[in-house]
């Protein structure tokens, strides 16, 4: 078997026609789409870094946001805390001063009415002593006499006072 | 028997029919296949033969990198994805079928002389890979490594003074080497893939044991599996080499 020329010439010009419409047809698009898919995962990737990036940022406000909410939220809590205690102290004090006052105006009343009464009682025995006298002055009697009357004086002194 | 294939022409003139019918069929079926891959080519979900042809062009384009390095090694890779498909193809052609008829009438490509040379009654091969035929495979590998030729002359300097590198002594062997390459290429692939087709041939044409049990059946299976493991590799081996060759007559600025 020869090496036939022919054939040969032929055979390249086959070959030579496949490799020119391969190239054409087949090569360049699926070379472009390679290239595209790279520039597109390229794309991707640096866009989610990019994100990344922005989420930390965003993230790192939030976390600042909600430390001083906190910080203002505590503050509010201890001054609401503080208030509240001032004023339940202010209370008890309002509440203290006031049973103190009623206890002294009780007992100021307290000491007006025996003073009152003592009063009355002083008035009272001295009206007795003052019928008592007349009594004696009008009835003559005797020891025995004087002492059944100021039995009965003092028994009524008892009664009165 | 001898297998005759329908020619035109005469002598060294010679168009062998079969060969180019077979080789244009190839050539056909790659477009076909290449068609398929790129009817809808989607950036983000390639699909089927998409995913295939890109494949193969990602494997070329790393056998390109590694052998001729830097950026012109992309210049190169078209036409070693066409040859790697192209040989892929046309080498398993042969394993799927042969078609061998027995003709007692001229007829295209086959004279009434050649019948009659040959008693009156020819085997003629219709179907067979285009590459085991030895114009075929000679054809490949003498364009290609004349092409490699022509992409050395582009820098004449550093061209010729490869051939006295590392000293004036070693031009023989280069020379040896150079003419070496236009047969060795093609012989190459032509011997395996004809090795491979003639003993498919031989298995099938085994005579039936006790008139029913193929003898062949077993061996022609195991056959065929190696001769599409060696068609794919011969025509990894051809791609890589012309590759090779490339590399080799470029300037080698990197390396040195």
């Amino acid at each position: 078997m020869m090496p036939q020329l022919g054939t040969m010439l032929v055979q390249l010009a086959v070959f030579l026609v496949l490799f020119l419409l391969l190239r054409k047809y087949a090569f360049g698009p699926l070379m472009k789409v390679m290239s595209d898919r790279a520039e597109y995962i390229e794309n991707q990737i640096t866009s989610a870094e990019k994100n990344r990036a922005e989420v930390e940022r965003l993230a790192a406000e939030h976390k600042a946001a909600i430390d001083s909410a906190k910080k203002e939220a505590a503050e509010m809590l201890e001054n609401a805390r503080r208030s509240g205690d001032k004023q339940a102290a202010d209370l008890v004090a309002a509440a203290e001063a006031e049973a103190r006052r009623l206890r002294e105006e009780a007992s100021a009343e307290i000491k007006r009415e025996k003073e009152l009464a003592l009063a009355e009682v002083r008035e009272q025995v001295a009206a007795l002593s003052v019928l008592l006298a007349g009594k004696i002055i009008h009835q003559e009697l005797n020891a025995e006499g004087h002492k059944a009357l100021f039995d009965e004086a003092v028994k009524e002194m008892g009664v009165r006072v | 028997m001898e297998h005759l294939f329908p020619t035109i022409g005469e002598g060294t003139w010679a168009i062998d029919l079969t060969a180019i019918g077979t080789s244009i069929l190839a050539a056909l079926i790659v477009l076909l296949l290449a068609r398929l891959a790129t009817k809808s080519v989607d950036v983000r979900k390639p699909r089927g033969l998409q995913n295939f042809f890109e494949w193969v062009i990602d494997f070329i384009t790393g056998l390109a990198k590694d052998t001729i390095g830097g950026k012109r090694a992309m210049t190169y890779v078209p036409l070693a994805f066409t040859l790697i498909i192209y040989l892929f193809v046309a080498n398993q052609m042969g394993l799927i079928t042969n078609i061998t008829a027995h003709i007692h009438e001229p007829m295209l490509g086959i004279s009434q002389e050649t019948l009659d040379h040959h008693d009156g009654e020819a085997h003629v091969s219709f179907f067979m890979s285009p590459t085991a035929n030895l114009s075929v495979a000679m054809a490949m590998s003498i364009g290609i490594v004349t092409m490699t030729h022509f992409i050395g002359l582009r820098n004449p300097k550093s061209y010729f003074k490869h051939y006295i590198e590392p000293n004036p002594a070693f031009l023989i062997l280069h020379l040896i080497d150079e003419v070496a390459k236009f047969i060795t290429l093609g012989l190459r692939l032509f011997g395996n893939i004809f090795a491979g087709e003639v003993l498919i041939g031989i298995l099938v044409g085994l005579p039936l044991l006790f008139g029913f049990f193929p003898t062949g059946g077993i061996p022609l299976i195991v056959w065929l599996a190696y001769s599409m493991f060696v068609g794919t590799i011969q025509a990894f081996v051809f791609t890589v080499l012309t590759l090779v060759y490339i590399g080799q007559k470029l300037p080698h600025d990197e390396h040195h």
